[in-house]
């Protein structure tokens, strides 16, 4: 996480002015994550794809549906790193931090999970269908969804910090179980389940790579730079308290 | 076109008295379209637009869809970095 290292002043559990820019992305990677994610929407509908039965044209919600559980993927990473930064360095702005990333990332998340149902119902015939990896989705989101409802439930601002965060590192390792490791134990219709390495030369081909690959990197940096800005609205918030 | 015309009736003339009316009709639509068809077939249009069943201008009209929601994204950016400026200055 180098490009989004919040700078930190010498107090010890402080949030206010003096944390100026705390969250700052560097200028390149914003017009980046423009540039790609640009790119990858026009180009998706754009390059050449394979022709598949059932799939059709729907190969290409890849570019799209797939890159915002990336992102949400990532930016839950994010948080579950700023939570144990939290509970072993002790600054509050990291807590907030993995709140703001917990909340992006549940955006995509959600974004992702309609995205699924719409593209399920038309090749796998229904907007939901008893699939490991959709089921373990859901209990994600819901776990995540606890997260919030956690946070709001504690008044005091340090204990729930400490309680959030540790509650947080239990939902990360929940959302990589339940969408990572069940649905590759028992058989699932997502490709790169039940078994199988996802990405196998059958199901990525190289013009498609070209594409992906920029996508997944632009909705990242996207996702990151939506939670600089709430961040810093936050940070303002509570500096004028 | 006024050239056509010229020529047309020189021509609607030269074959009044030779052959009948039928034929002097058919040459006479036919020159009249001869300006039409080789336009068609020789002018370049832009016709990306047009192709696939306009699919492009679908993809156009997503992508400034996007490029409006990235500025709105960077004018929100700028917004809240004035106002952190603000607050530091006090």
């Amino acid at each position: 996480m180098w490009f989004v290292s919040p700078s930190h002043s010498s107090c010890f559990h402080t949030f206010g002015a003096n944390k100026k820019g705390a969250l700052r992305i560097p200028i390149p990677f914003k017009i980046l994550a423009i540039l790609m994610v640009l790119f990858a929407i026009v180009a998706g509908l754009m390059v050449d794809v394979p022709r598949l039965d059932i799939l059709n044209e729907t190969i290409r919600n890849l570019f799209y549906h797939v890159t915002s559980w990336f992102a949400m993927v990532f930016l839950f990473l994010a948080s579950f790193i700023y939570s144990i930064k939290y509970l072993s360095i002790g600054h509050e702005s990291d807590d907030l931090l993995a709140k703001v990333f917990v909340q992006v990332g549940m955006v995509f998340g959600v974004a992702g999970l309609v995205t699924g149902m719409l593209w399920a119902k038309f090749t796998w015939g229904a907007y939901w269908v008893p699939d490991p990896k959709l089921n373990g989705a859901a209990i994600a989101l819901l776990a995540y969804l606890a997260y919030s409802i956690l946070r709001n439930s504690l008044t005091d601002p340090i204990t729930r910090a400490k309680v959030s965060s540790v509650y947080n590192i239990f939902a990360f390792v929940m959302m990589v179980i339940f969408v990572f490791i069940l649905p590759r134990m028992t058989s699932s219709l997502h490709p790169g389940n039940g078994g199988n390495p996802a990405f196998s030369s059958y199901d990525l081909d190289n013009t498609m790579r070209i594409v992906f690959y920029p996508a997944v990197i632009g909705w990242i940096l996207l996702g990151l730079w939506i939670s600089e800005i709430k961040f810093r609205f936050e940070q303002y918030k509570k500096s004028h308290e | 076109m006024a050239y056509g015309y010229l020529k047309l009736s020189f021509v609607l003339n030269s074959i009044k008295s030779h052959m009948n009316k039928n034929i002097a009709v058919i040459c006479l639509t036919s020159l009249l379209l001869l300006p039409v068809i080789s336009s068609a077939q020789s002018a370049d249009m832009a016709d990306v637009m047009r192709e696939d069943g306009k699919i492009y201008v679908v993809v156009g009209v997503i992508f400034l869809i996007f490029c409006v929601l990235f500025l709105y994204l960077i004018q929100i950016d700028l917004k809240l970095r004035k106002l952190e400026k603000g607050t530091t200055e006090k």
